[in-house]
């Protein structure tokens, strides 16, 4: 069934046009802004007058103000537009030409599209985003990892991957979309199985104290746990195994083996007893090397397990410091510390090839009385398509990337997660004018957060009941929650008219999935990917495509079906959207540029994620704007100008791929001696130009004229080349989405 | 075909050739020296003394409100213990002189210069919001700034008309997001735009140089036989702007671009102040901060050391600015999403009715603007006297808007402009010279 969709004002609405437009576009498109009064009013903010023309169509059928006049797109630029969008290929004439005879015909290609490879790499990094699941870096997994600075980046990077790549396998098997709400089952490698156990088996309290829940063979939990990295020497061919690290009768249970030795420097007594100096003034040290680290706690096996021996843990039996003599100033008594290595990061000789082997596992609570794998036990994880843990992990909102997103404390009360997956789930944050129908819970010290004229009462009216779930099961660092403050208290959601007790988490993915924002949410996220800005939630094609994705069973596959041949982002006809939004013509941001040059030049890496020269792979990351999400926004942060940088990177970028392609041995893309076949190649494939396009034989021509002119300024044939395929590579219809 | 004269033409004159390129791509050359140009006239007859913008953001919320004068030496009705500040020594309470009234601040205020602190207020108001994602509303003034602009943007549309900036639009760098005509703007780096504006020499230049020819005709061409909207035409336009922008700015900067070294505080500093210096545009946005988001930071830790920093990079810029002779063309100021409480030692919280701008520059008149009342949030002011006063004519709620109004004032809009574009708030006079 449909559900009504209520609209809502966004902040992004009504967007000005690029210059030159004309002072009464932009009156009427900043009409819609208005100050939002104390009672959640909106008033008028702007002095222009709207335009007269109007429309029909709107939710309720009646007339509605155009903002922009609508303006046709042709079948050439709007197939163009969705296949680039879609798989970053060009357009063929026969596809332009078959729109052209029917328009329909888009939605066949689309589908197509959908399952081609291409998309599916282009949708990965959709989802990515769309989830928040990345932005983040390898600290930001500190709270619940525990290891700052682990520099074994492949579990981290797997930790953002996992869960775009769980929606991408839901798909495939044909599962509803709400699954990505609801689902107990991840796409997961046994190292992420791993840290996913180690978190649950590593207790951290709100107050930060760590405790070891670990099982013990027998069975039960063991509160302390000691740990070793150990050094053996390879000439005694005799290393350790990861057999032998989880045999608790063999004694080198739990000594996880390091590739060098533990360096340090001994002060050097003299016969006082006291340091030596050298001329300079400086203490005299002798290396003294030792072999074996003692820890205890989880963090240390975790980290070892994947090549990183935390610093400290020097065993009694080890170097010493020396004793310092009593006339020693105080000032003085550092100098007879030993200065020993920090952190040492190495390969693990006990991680396989398989612990990176993705499948999918479900995660589910333990049955009364069953035991628990180790999570170091990686020998039992590749054998499992399950783990079993006492922390809840359901949909998107719960893995450890949307945890790293949204880090929480004391302050904060896991606000920002709870907020954040109301912004992905149903599209919407909790704003001042929502307010539902509890009662505030905190008051505050100053009684502020109750005062409902208050700026902060409707957040916390609203937001504090509902977010009691996340501190129901969890910490401030995302472990299990055990006081019972938190984890025998219910929470309640109570958000634009829905309502709902939320006893777990699975009841918060419940009543996400049953709002009646969730279809339309993700219309408009694909809207935004595919148009760089909204579309009107009132346009009864938008209500049409959600309906349809409704009435699908949520499957994805029939949304951007619908929705990529439909006319809000072709512009083939008039829609509420086109009026209300105008035509926005967008730079081709990181992602649709790496892809589509990518895919064009069959590249098997993404030409962006290779760049070897330091400065050019700083260009292009930091000038070639990337789609991104902010905290508590709703709408996701867009770059659509060319400006002054992109222009720049983008140069940098085409010559980058240019060096890639064009007379490189041994198997080049582009030959310097077949010049007019690759100058052919330019115009049809990178500026996407076909033979039936009436710009394709003068771009042709100008391309040409270049080569010969750059021939002529003594560039060699190479050379040449190269700078036209810059050209063709920089030309605004490479460089745009929608031209 | 192209011959070989047109080729080392071309390649010798590159983007100057303003009139060919005019004709090539089917723009006015006035729009590729300067797009704003035709609206500028009218405008910039109205603004004296206009300003370039370095401000400082924060969507983390700062304890900036909480070191600064208006914050110390306060009345019997401020209960005991309420108004908390650091006690490490570096923040410890100094005196300084500001419009010749003696204030107490943290140290790293008082240790400004006093030719600094004698163009330098500090102006109390509230932003009445507690949600870090709000800074975005902040800058739209919650919609008092009519047409749901950002503040960045409507002072860089109306300053960029009188200097002619390279571009229009703000540079973003240091992290935190704005917009330009309701479009976000690409964050940028110190070192992205080093990389990026590093220009090629010999034959690379050269060949560059004929791509830019070549460019202009594929964009004539497609303006003519391919575009079929105005928003198709438009990007086109802004494609050609782009190009002549570029290739001017590498003239102008790449050299002195080499000083940057990375990303902190200082090379934002470095790089702005050249933005600034090249006229590539009239406002540029970095980040500065004085704590971060400190709910919990034992015995004030992140709060001394940020703000000792920053306060040291807000004086490397005044040096910056002076060594380039631009201390009288260059305001400074701040510009957070709200402010925290004042509270222990342990951390703080959000403050949605207390913040704190800093204004430094030649149009600003050394002082202190409003205050605080009892519980830590800022008071009504007095227009006139920019003094806290109950009951004055610039409520607390709207003295964000006030802000804006009294920044514009100073960066050279004039007051008719303001007015009619910030429907709330009054320009406080007293802190304008």
């Amino acid at each position: 069934m449909a559900q009504p969709i209520k609209h809502r004002q966004r902040t992004g609405w009504g967007r000005g046009r690029l210059l030159g437009v004309s002072a009464v576009l932009a009156l009427t498109a900043g009409a819609c802004i208005g100050k939002i009064g104390p009672d959640g009013a909106t008033e008028a903010g702007g002095t222009g007058s709207p335009t007269t023309t109007t429309g029909t169509g709107g939710a309720g059928g009646g007339p509605y103000m155009e903002k922009f006049p609508y303006e046709h797109v042709s079948a050439r630029i709007y197939v163009s537009k969705v296949k680039n969008l879609l798989i970053g290929q060009a357009a063929t004439e026969d596809e332009i030409a078959a729109v052209e005879k029917d328009p329909a015909a888009l939605h066949d290609m689309v589908h197509k599209w959908f399952v081609k490879p291409e998309a599916q790499d282009k949708l990965f990094s959709f989802f990515q985003k769309a989830f928040q699941q990345t932005q983040i870096g390898v600290n930001d997994f500190v709270d619940q990892g525990g290891v700052a600075n682990n520099k074994d980046l492949t579990i981290l990077t797997a930790a953002k991957e996992m869960f775009a790549r769980t929606v991408l396998d839901d798909i495939a098997q044909g599962k509803p979309f709400t699954n990505t709400v609801t689902t107990h089952q991840f796409m997961m490698t046994p190292a992420l199985m791993s840290f996913y156990l180690y978190v649950d088996q590593t207790l951290v309290d709100d107050a930060n104290k760590t405790t070891p829940n670990v099982p013990k063979p027998d069975g039960t939990l063991a509160s302390t746990i000691d740990s070793w990295a150990t050094y053996i020497d390879p000439m005694l061919m005799m290393p350790i195994t990861l057999d032998q690290v989880l045999d608790p009768k063999s004694p080198r249970y739990m000594h996880f083996p390091v590739p060098a030795q533990f360096g340090c420097n001994m002060p050097v007594l003299d016969g006082t007893g006291h340091v030596s100096l050298d001329a300079m003034g400086k203490v005299v040290t002798t290396p003294m090397p030792y072999s074996e680290r003692q820890y205890a706690g989880t963090s240390p096996i975790f980290a070892m397990l994947f090549g990183t021996a935390p610093m400290g843990g020097v065993k009694a039996s080890e170097p010493q410091a020396p004793p310092i003599p009593a006339d020693v100033l105080p000032a003085d008594k550092g100098k007879y510390a030993i200065q020993c290595d920090g952190q040492q990061n190495y390969k693990s000789t006990l991680t396989t090839a398989e612990d990176l082997k993705w499948r999918l596992v479900t995660v589910r609570a333990p049955m009364p009385g069953e035991k628990l794998i180790p999570f170091y036990d990686l020998k039992t994880l590749r054998l499992k398509s399950e783990i079993v843990a006492r922390m809840p992990r359901v949909g998107f909102f719960s893995t450890p990337a949307f945890f790293a997103n949204w880090q929480t404390n004391k302050s904060n009360e896991a606000r920002d997660a709870m907020n954040q997956t109301l912004v992905v789930a149903i599209g919407t944050s909790i704003n001042p004018v929502d307010k539902g129908t509890s009662t505030v819970l905190d008051t505050g010290k100053d009684g502020e957060h109750s005062d409902p004229m208050g700026p902060c009462y409707s957040c916390h009216q609203t937001m504090d009941p509902m977010r009691l779930i996340f501190r129901k099961a969890f910490t401030y660092t995302y472990h299990i929650q055990q006081d019972t403050t938190y984890s025998l208290h219910d929470g309640k959601f109570d958000f634009l008219g829905e309502k709902a007790t939320l006893t777990t988490l699975d009841d918060l993915a419940t009543a996400l999935v049953n709002h009646p924002h969730y279809s339309a949410a993700w219309v408009q996220k694909l809207c935004y990917y595919a148009n760089s800005d909204g579309c009107s939630e009132d346009d009864p094609e938008f209500i049409r495509i959600a309906k349809a994705f409704t009435d699908s069973n949520y499957d994805f596959h029939t949304l951007v079906d619908e929705l990529f041949s439909s006319p809000i982002i072709t512009g083939a006809e008039k829609t509420k959207t086109r009026v209300d939004f105008g035509e926005t013509v967008s730079i081709s941001r990181q992602d649709h540029l790496c892809a589509s040059l990518t895919n064009r030049l069959k590249l098997s890496a993404s030409v962006c994620g290779t760049i070897a020269n330091p400065t050019q792979a700083q260009a292009v990351a930091n000038n070639i704007p990337s789609d991104g999400y902010l905290r508590g926004a709703e709408a996701p942060a867009l770059s659509t100008d060319p400006t002054l940088f992109f222009r720049g990177a983008g140069e940098t970028i085409c010559q980058i791929a240019a060096d890639i392609v064009v007379d490189k041995a041994p198997m080049s893309l582009y030959s310097s001696a077949k010049k007019d076949q690759a100058i052919t190649d330019f115009v049809g494939n990178i500026m996407g130009l076909g033979t039936g396009d009436p710009t394709s034989a003068p771009a042709m021509q100008i391309l040409q004229d270049h080569y010969d002119a750059a021939i002529l300024a003594k560039a060699t044939p190479t050379d040449a080349l190269k700078s036209t395929f810059v050209l063709a590579c920089t030309s605004p219809t490479s460089l745009a989405m929608g031209l | 075909m192209i011959t070989r004269r047109d080729a080392l033409r071309g390649g010798l004159l590159g983007a100057g050739m303003i009139g060919l390129r005019a004709m090539a791509t089917g723009l006015p050359m006035s729009f590729l020296l300067n797009p704003s140009i035709a609206r500028s006239d009218e405008a910039c007859a109205a603004m004296t003394n206009a300003q370039f913008l370095i401000l400082s953001m924060s969507a983390n919320g700062d304890a900036l409100n909480c070191n600064v004068p208006g914050t110390y030496d306060l009345p019997a009705t401020f209960a005991a213990g309420t108004i908390n500040h650091p006690d490490t020594p570096e923040m410890l309470p100094k005196s300084m002189k500001l419009g010749g009234t003696m204030y107490t601040a943290a140290t790293p205020w008082a240790s400004l210069p006093q030719a600094v602190l004698d163009r330098t207020t500090f102006f109390h108001h509230r932003t009445q919001t507690a949600n870090h994602g709000e800074l975005g509303k902040v800058l739209k003034l919650f919609g008092q700034l009519r047409r749901g602009e950002e503040i960045v943007s409507y002072y860089s549309k109306n300053l960029s008309q009188c200097f002619k900036t390279v571009q229009p639009q703000p540079v973003t760098i240091g992290g935190e997001t704005a917009s330009y005509g309701g479009r976000y703007l690409p964050n940028l780096t110190p070192t992205g735009l080093k990389a990026i504006l590093t220009g090629p020499t010999g034959i690379t230049k050269d060949l560059q140089a004929l791509r830019d020819q070549s460019l202009d005709k594929l964009n004539a061409l497609f303006k003519q036989n391919r575009a079929e909207t105005s928003a198709e035409r438009d990007f086109l336009d802004q494609m050609a702007l782009s190009q002549t922008q570029i290739r001017d700015l590498i003239e102008k900067v790449a050299s002195e671009l080499q000083n940057i070294k990375g990303d902190d505080a200082p090379n934002q500093i470095t790089a702005a102040v050249l933005l600034v210096k090249m006229n590539v545009t009239p406002v540029v946005t970095l980040h500065l901060p004085f704590s971060g988001d400190n709910h919990t930071d034992a015995l004030w830790k992140n709060e001394t050391t940020q703000t000792v920093a920053s306060v040291a990079n807000i004086n490397l810029l005044q040096q910056k600015l002076a060594m380039y002779n631009l201390q009288d063309k260059v305001t400074f100021a701040t510009m957070n999403v709200f402010g925290r409480k004042f509270d222990t030692s342990l951390g703080r919280g959000h403050n949605a009715q207390h913040s704190i701008s800093v204004m430094i520059g030649k149009g600003i008149k050394s002082g202190v603007i409003g205050g605080l009342v009892p519980g830590g949030n800022s008071a009504d002011i007095d227009s006139v006297s920019g003094a806290a006063m109950v009951g004055g004519d610039i409520a607390a709620a709207d003295s964000l808007a006030s802000v804006a109004k009294t920044l514009g004032r100073a960066l050279g809009i004039s007051q008719a402009s303001l007015d009619d574009q910030i429907t709330a708030g009054k320009t406080v006079a007293a802190a304008l010279v």
